[in-house]
């Protein structure tokens, strides 16, 4: 089929494309983005607040209870979050879509990967370890005979039998490793496809 | 520019996007969805249009970059039958019917095929083709050498 026959072919197809189907173009761009970036940024600005809130909390609580030193830390451990955060939002911010297909998707892709790597390693931080190191400390306070703290002396002393404490430590163990494979699959399942797909578009374009 | 000169603008090239549409979505709501998204990143993007580049370009990275990174939820597309994947309001004649088949075997090639296809369809330069997809001009001689074969193909069989 020469080349002629299929411009010609087309052009007579693609004149049959020019009803927009009744779309609203004004409304268009009143309405809210459903963007895979839009969403990331949507839950980035959340943690970033909520990091913002909870570290300069601590931050004070910790230098008026326990002095500078754990004041300052916490307050270098807030400033970290708050660049890193505020590096991740500005990257979505100047992602344009009008740049070049190949480089457009490339950095998409690259974004994606990156982001579902920050959310596994924040799940795994937040559901697992800090859960795993809070309570191992409990139980190492707690029978380690060590003198109890300040202001534990004046309540009430509470001591496991041998079965309640096999079923604590069995919920304290699985619950957590439970909700971090499930939610570790919950992301999984909403990214890897985009990004799967994603990948092959742009292996395609470089062969 | 202003809201109603990017409006009418758009309007004038709404062509381009239906196009897309009619190649990459195939259920109405995704269609409406994706129609919005695209108009909506072409309007947070003007600011960064310099003009070096024609409108038409712009709006085709855009509409290419929006609907690629955009899973439709049925998934790959179903072997329907041409009535109902091609557009009602072409009149049946032989003509139209070669049409038709040309316009069902694009919207079956992949994603990047449909591309570099349609630009060139559309009267676009290997050069235009290679600065909308951001791969070698040699490279989009032979992706749509080797495209042709396979839509000639599609047409016989």
């Amino acid at each position: 089929m020469a080349e002629l026959d299929l411009k010609g072919l087309w052009k007579k197809g693609e004149s049959s494309l020019s009803d927009s189907e009744g779309f609203d173009l004004d409304k268009s761009i009143q309405s809210k983005s459903k963007d895979v970036l839009q969403k990331i940024k949507f839950i980035l600005t959340i943690e970033f607040w909520l990091n913002n809130v909870i570290t300069t909390s601590c931050s004070v609580f910790y230098y008026i209870e326990f002095g500078p030193f754990w004041g300052i830390f916490t307050g270098i451990v807030f400033l970290i979050y708050f660049f890193y955060y505020s590096f991740l939002i500005n990257a979505i911010k100047k992602f344009d879509y009008a740049g070049e297909v190949k480089n457009s998707l490339k950095k998409i892709y690259n974004y994606l990967r990156f982001y579902v790597l920050h959310y596994k390693v924040v799940l795994w931080i937040c559901f697992l370890i800090i859960p795993y190191v809070a309570f191992g400390y409990g139980f190492f306070i707690g029978y380690s005979g060590e003198p109890n703290p300040e202001w534990a002396q004046n309540t009430p002393q509470f001591e496991f039998t041998k079965s309640q404490a096999y079923i604590a430590l069995g919920i304290i163990i699985v619950l957590p490793l439970l909700i971090t494979l499930g939610c570790n699959y919950l992301i999984s399942l909403i990214y890897d496809r985009k990004i799967k797909k994603l990948k092959a578009i742009v292996n395609g374009l470089d062969n | 520019m202003t809201e109603e000169v990017f409006l009418s603008k758009v309007k004038a090239h709404e062509g381009i996007i239906n196009k897309i549409l009619y190649l990459y979505v195939d259920s109405k709501e995704d269609k409406r969805d994706m129609y919005q998204e695209i108009v909506l990143q072409a309007w947070k993007s003007i600011g960064r249009f310099r003009g070096d580049s024609q409108f038409s370009t712009w709006l085709y990275r855009i509409s290419l970059n929006t609907v690629m990174t955009f899973i439709r939820k049925e998934g790959r597309l179903k072997q329907e039958t041409l009535d109902t994947a091609l557009p009602v309001t072409m009149a049946v004649s032989e003509q139209s019917d070669r049409s038709m088949k040309l316009m069902f075997a694009i919207k079956q090639l992949n994603d990047i095929e449909k591309s570099i296809i349609t630009l060139h369809l559309d009267d676009y330069s290997n050069d235009e083709i290679a600065e909308i997809i951001g791969i070698s001009k040699n490279n989009v001689a032979v992706k749509i050498h080797r495209i042709k074969d396979e839509l000639k193909k599609k047409m016989k069989g």
